[in-house]
């Protein structure tokens, strides 16, 4: 706890306590939340400084956290808006390019896409990435990480209704985009 | 079943569905093309992939620090801006006007010796004051001319001017915009001889 301790504002038991539990959640969590983020982004590099932000934003919420059990809720919920601030941020970006004919993005395929090899993978990431924001993540984090459409709703501080919306519409534009097709992935 | 329970459904479940959905898909093909799509999105199952290095708590509070850093230094950035900013208003809404040099002079070229006479300098309002001659006169006109530029830029519209009575309380409505030609700095500079001679008569 020494790191923590040097930016405790007071040494109360209480504030120990809260350090205590964030570390401890910081242990836990972090394996899932690198996993999510990699899911989400499809990039190593950016999805641990999308985890390292988030659980700086943790850090700095953390007193926020009334029970300690939803912890990693609320860590998953600060990733995946983090993360979606950043897809939206990318997707801008990309725009831009395209708008000013600065060449295509970054053609090469990242480390994911390399390692995992398979076509199939290849072809979703690359259609995860041209879908809507908030399409994209809700198809991760429901097929991808495994979440019901609560869990998704919860993640994404939206209601269920809107989930729903948007797995249909990222289900209908996948089909469009040749990524996913009926009976299985092409 | 309507289509769009049929899509709730499917949506939040997997199979085996349930009778009533079932029997939905089997008269329709959209939902059913749905459904074939969720079935084959629910069996991608998330990518194998190697796992990243741990994020170490260092670096989690190092970048709680450098962000602490930033938002003290952009605070006292904006501070100091906007110190910086009052400072300026301050000094330039307080400073005096200029004072009237030798060099803002126009000297013309007579031929005859220089002789104060409409100048409006300090040094020429002095030596007029001391000879007592042309003095007056200056004075006389500057006045005037105080009384006249007053006429036409300061009018009391409701109570004393006549242009404006017939309007009654309207009057304050069609009034022209009051002229600062007496605080100007030109005009306040001109008067400067003026305001000396009559502090030191």
């Amino acid at each position: 706890m020494k790191g923590t301790a040097i930016l405790e504002e007071s040494g109360s038991p209480a504030t120990a306590m809260a350090a205590m539990d964030f570390d401890a959640l910081l242990e836990a969590e972090q394996g899932a939340l690198l996993r999510l983020a990699r899911r989400l982004v499809w990039d190593a590099e950016e999805a641990r400084d999308l985890v390292q932000a988030a659980l700086a934003d943790a850090y700095e919420k953390r007193r926020g956290l009334r029970d300690g059990a939803a912890g990693a809720a609320w860590l998953r919920r600060i990733l995946v808006s983090r993360a979606m601030s950043h897809l939206r941020r990318r997707r801008v970006w990309s725009a831009l390019r395209d708008a000013l004919d600065w060449g295509p993005p970054e053609v090469a395929p990242s480390a994911e896409e390399r390692y995992a090899g398979a076509q199939r993978w290849d072809t979703l990431s690359r259609a995860l990435r041209a879908l809507p924001t908030q399409q994209a993540t809700a198809f991760t984090l429901r097929y991808l990480e495994g979440l019901d459409v609560d869990g998704v709703a919860e993640a994404m501080g939206i209601g269920r209704g809107s989930v729903r919306t948007h797995l249909h519409r990222a289900l209908t534009r996948l089909k469009a985009l040749d990524a996913l097709v009926e009976g299985g992935t092409p | 079943m309507k289509c769009r329970d049929a899509v709730h459904a499917l949506l939040e479940a997997s199979p085996p569905w349930s009778p009533e959905l079932r029997l939905h898909l089997e008269g329709c093909a959209r939902c059913r093309s749905l459904a074939a799509l969720h079935v084959s999105a629910s069996g991608l199952g998330a990518p194998a992939l190697p796992a990243l290095p741990a994020i170490a708590r260092e670096g989690v509070l190092g970048e709680v620090r450098r962000r602490r850093v930033r938002r003290r230094t952009f605070a006292v950035a904006a501070a100091s801006l906007g110190v910086a900013g009052l400072a300026w208003m301050i000094l330039s809404s307080s400073s005096p006007p200029p004072e009237l040099s030798e060099d803002r002079v126009e000297v013309v070229d007579t031929g005859q010796p220089p002789r104060p006479e409409g100048s409006l300098t300090r040094e020429a309002a002095v030596e007029d004051a001391a000879q007592g001659e042309e003095g007056p006169a200056e004075r006389d006109a500057l006045a005037a001319l105080v009384v006249e530029v007053r006429g036409y830029s300061r009018r009391d519209v409701v109570g004393q001017d006549d242009v404006y009575r017939r309007f009654g309380a309207l009057a304050s409505w069609v009034r022209p915009p009051d002229s600062r030609a007496l605080e100007a700095t030109p005009f306040r500079t001109a008067l400067m001889p003026l305001v000396y001679l009559e502090s030191n008569p």
